[in-house]
């Protein structure tokens, strides 16, 4: 377990707010998020979708569209606020010192470049070694997230490999400068449990080697529970709860976190009737006042309406904002 | 006595051609669903679980007749309705080969004695095939077949995947719902707009709002009112093909929560089809493991999930993460490779090329689906022998 007490921690993400200025209006996506991401642990983060979970790594890598903007905050990562470079300076630590992978490999990889080309051109633009030797590299690359006869595909396009293959040719791709930080976004939804087992246990497997810490983004709290050290849960650009992973799964104290947690049918448990969430998630033009997850909140009372919680430290490194996280203390998640 | 089927399949064949080239010959065949038999009974829900590629869905829209089947049978209450959408000269011939040839050399070998042998629609067709003849039962098929096809549609509807693709964006709310109701003559005028009110307020739906479009609806709204949609005309048989997997998790529940509800309420029978084992496991009374086009495993729920039999079964389960940190570091059984091409399937057992304690038979001979238990069938040559406990 990671000793958040007396280390120091890699990135720290500080007060950060990506708003999206559209015709409709200001989609407020992210809207004041903090988090420590500490040397070699999995930081999971969790929400639905518009939660802001995908938009907080993207404005990490500062991959934002034109119509994205970082409003304010702080990304320091090593001492240095990754918002103050240039982008000349941002492109040396994007895909080298913190890299990323997603959801679709399919889209991720370019359809008219060889899976061996584009490992390369991250090795040689990074590493300044020449063309023989990077696709050595990439050769090796592949052989250790576990691509069969990796002389032969290193010249293959990406529509000749299954999604899993693509998804192993990303993790590759992403590994070859030896980040101290990936970004999984979504990296095993679009698999099937068969295929996200294995990619789970290789992305374990190289996180042990190469001591990278993790960020690992999904809606799925199973993936959560088998992989994060410490867990953040998103709702509407908010962070509502934060903490250590057996802390956020045994004693929620946040009522979505709770919420989530009971609503999801178990293979492990006897259900009878699943607990729900009743209403939708809120739209991000249009987020409600006060708390902004009171109207669909089991413990909300007047104040919940007019007053935005603040985060508060409702155990030793464990956050929740919420106003009543008391109400949940006697409660169970089955 | 034996629980009468509300639906009954056997040995049902969906292949797909692969055209290629200037005339578009046919170059080969995806076996979608390659020989799949099960029986639903009336009141219960009957979970298809698979990975992509396995012809979960294919099986769905194959029962709905939104495919036509390459070959099998499908018998709905005690009618065979398998060459209802055919074309008439296909259907003359189906027929012909299916039970008046059949029939006749039955009667020739052992005259009324075949009827003992004989059971569900082949007994009540050869009874009407003693008494009418065989032209009288020829008629009796290929009679009021618009009518029959009425009926299927009536009997059988769907709930799909998407939301957002499966309402059109250009009707309102009220006409697509009201769209069947119209089309059976089910209500007429101001009845109509009386049965939309009852339905969406049955789905949650406040019913002022049928005048609006659907895309003034949420994710979830749309799933309660495609769900609206297919109970409208009161089906016997709501075939559910992943009608969960694109919503959100807070909102996925709901649904869940909304579709046993109505079950309860209607009597109604569910073919669930989904990815998602632990959904799976929620709704369903029994439940089908499918792999490349063939069920591995059928077996009531809790049969399935305390003995699973079917080493991909094991696999299958072990590889769900489960919501709890406490059970992290569970042996789990991590299946190498991917799934093989539909086109050419492995001879033999299909999952023999990824399964762990495949030996040299199973790459030579395909093992049958055989009753083990009572109610619990399995397709394997070494059933149990891969273990995993949690």
């Amino acid at each position: 377990m990671i000793d958040v007490e007396n280390r120091e921690p890699i990135l720290r993400v500080k007060d950060l707010k990506t708003y999206f200025y559209t015709e409709d209006g200001v989609v407020k996506a992210v809207d004041g998020v903090s988090f420590e991401l500490y040397p070699g642990e999995t930081l999971g983060i969790v929400g639905e979708s518009g939660s802001g979970k995908s938009v907080t790594s993207l404005s990490i890598m500062r991959l934002l569209d034109e119509r994205g903007r970082i409003v304010s905050g702080e990304i320091i990562f090593k001492g240095k606020d990754l918002l103050k470079l240039s982008e000349g300076e941002m492109r040396k630590i994007r895909g080298n010192e913190i890299a990323m992978i997603f959801q679709e490999p399919m889209v991720a990889l370019n359809p008219v470049y060889t899976i061996g080309d584009q490992i390369m051109e991250a090795i040689i633009l990074h590493q300044g070694v020449d063309e023989k030797k990077a696709r050595e590299m990439a050769i090796d690359l592949l052989r250790k997230v576990g691509i069969p006869e990796p002389e032969k595909r290193v010249d293959q396009y990406p529509h000749q490999l299954s999604g899993g293959m693509r998804q192993r040719a990303m993790i590759a791709m992403a590994l070859s400068c030896r980040p101290s930080i990936l970004i999984a976004d979504e990296p095993t939804t679009a698999l099937d449990v068969t295929i996200q087992a294995q990619i789970l246990d290789l992305m374990k497997e190289l996180q042990n080697e190469y001591g990278m810490a993790l960020i690992m983004i999904t809606h799925d709290m199973g993936v959560i529970a088998e992989v994060a050290d410490r867990v953040a849960v998103m709702y509407a650009g908010h962070l509502v709860e934060y903490g250590e992973v057996h802390e956020i799964f045994k004693r929620p104290r946040h009522p979505y976190t709770y919420g989530l947690l009971s609503s999801i049918p178990r293979l492990d448990v006897e259900q009878e009737k699943l607990k729900s969430i009743p209403g939708t998630v809120p739209d991000p033009l249009n987020f409600p006042t006060g708390c902004r997850f009171h109207p669909r909140c089991e413990f909300a009372e007047e104040r919940c309406k007019v007053e935005e919680p603040e985060m508060v430290e409702v155990l030793p490194n464990h956050y929740s904002r919420c106003f009543f996280w008391k109400k949940l203390e006697d409660l169970e998640v089955k | 006595m034996k629980k009468m089927p509300v639906l009954k399949v056997e040995n049902l064949v969906k292949h797909f051609p692969i055209k290629a080239g200037v005339f578009r010959r046919t170059v080969g065949w995806v076996k979608a669903v390659d020989g799949v038999s099960f029986e639903v009974y009336e009141g219960e829900t009957l979970g298809l679980v698979g990975e992509s590629g396995c012809g979960k869905t294919t099986v769905g829209m194959t029962l709905l007749r939104l495919y036509e089947p390459t070959s099998g049978r499908i018998i709905v209450g005690d009618e065979d309705t398998t060459y209802y959408f055919m074309p008439t000269l296909r259907a003359r011939s189906y027929i012909k080969k299916m039970y008046l040839n059949r029939f006749e050399k039955l009667y020739d070998e052992r005259k009324d004695a075949a009827l003992e042998e004989l059971e569900g629609v082949d007994r009540r067709y050869y009874e009407r095939f003693l008494k009418e003849g065989k032209s009288g039962l020829y008629r009796y098929l290929l009679s009021n077949i618009s009518e029959k096809r009425k009926a299927f549609r009536r009997n059988l509807q769907i709930i799909f995947q998407d939301p957002y693709s499966s309402l059109n964006p250009r009707m309102r709310i009220k006409n697509i719902v009201a769209e069947g109701i119209k089309a059976h003559g089910l209500a007429q005028g101001e009845e109509v707009i009386g049965k939309v009110a009852d339905l969406l307020g049955g789905v949650g739906i406040i019913p002022e709002h049928m005048y609006r479009f659907p895309h003034e609806f949420s994710g979830g709204q749309r799933q309660r009112i495609g769900i609206a949609r297919a109970l409208a005309l009161q089906p016997k048989v709501v075939i559910a093909d992943e009608a969960v997997a694109a919503l959100d998790v807070s909102i996925r529940s709901q649904i869940i929560n909304l579709m046993e509800e109505l079950q309860q309420k209607h009597r109604l029978t569910y073919i669930f089809i989904s990815h998602d084992l632990s959904v799976v496991k929620h709704v369903s009374d029994r439940i089908a493991v499918m792999y490349l086009g063939k069920i591995v495993e059928l077996a009531p729920k809790k049969e399935l999930f305390e003995n699973p039999l079917h080493p991909y079964t094991v696999a299958l389960m072990s590889a769900i993460p489960i919501p709890d940190p406490d059970k992290r570091n569970k042996k789990r059984i991590i299946l190498q490779g991917d799934v093989p091409s539909p086109i050419n399937p492995p001879k033999g057992c299909r999952f023999h090329t990824r399964c762990p304690v495949a030996k040299k038979i199973c790459a030579e001979e395909e093992p049958p689906l055989v009753e083990v238990k009572p109610g619990h069938f399995v397709a394997c040559h070494f059933p149990g022998s891969l273990s995993w406990k949690s």
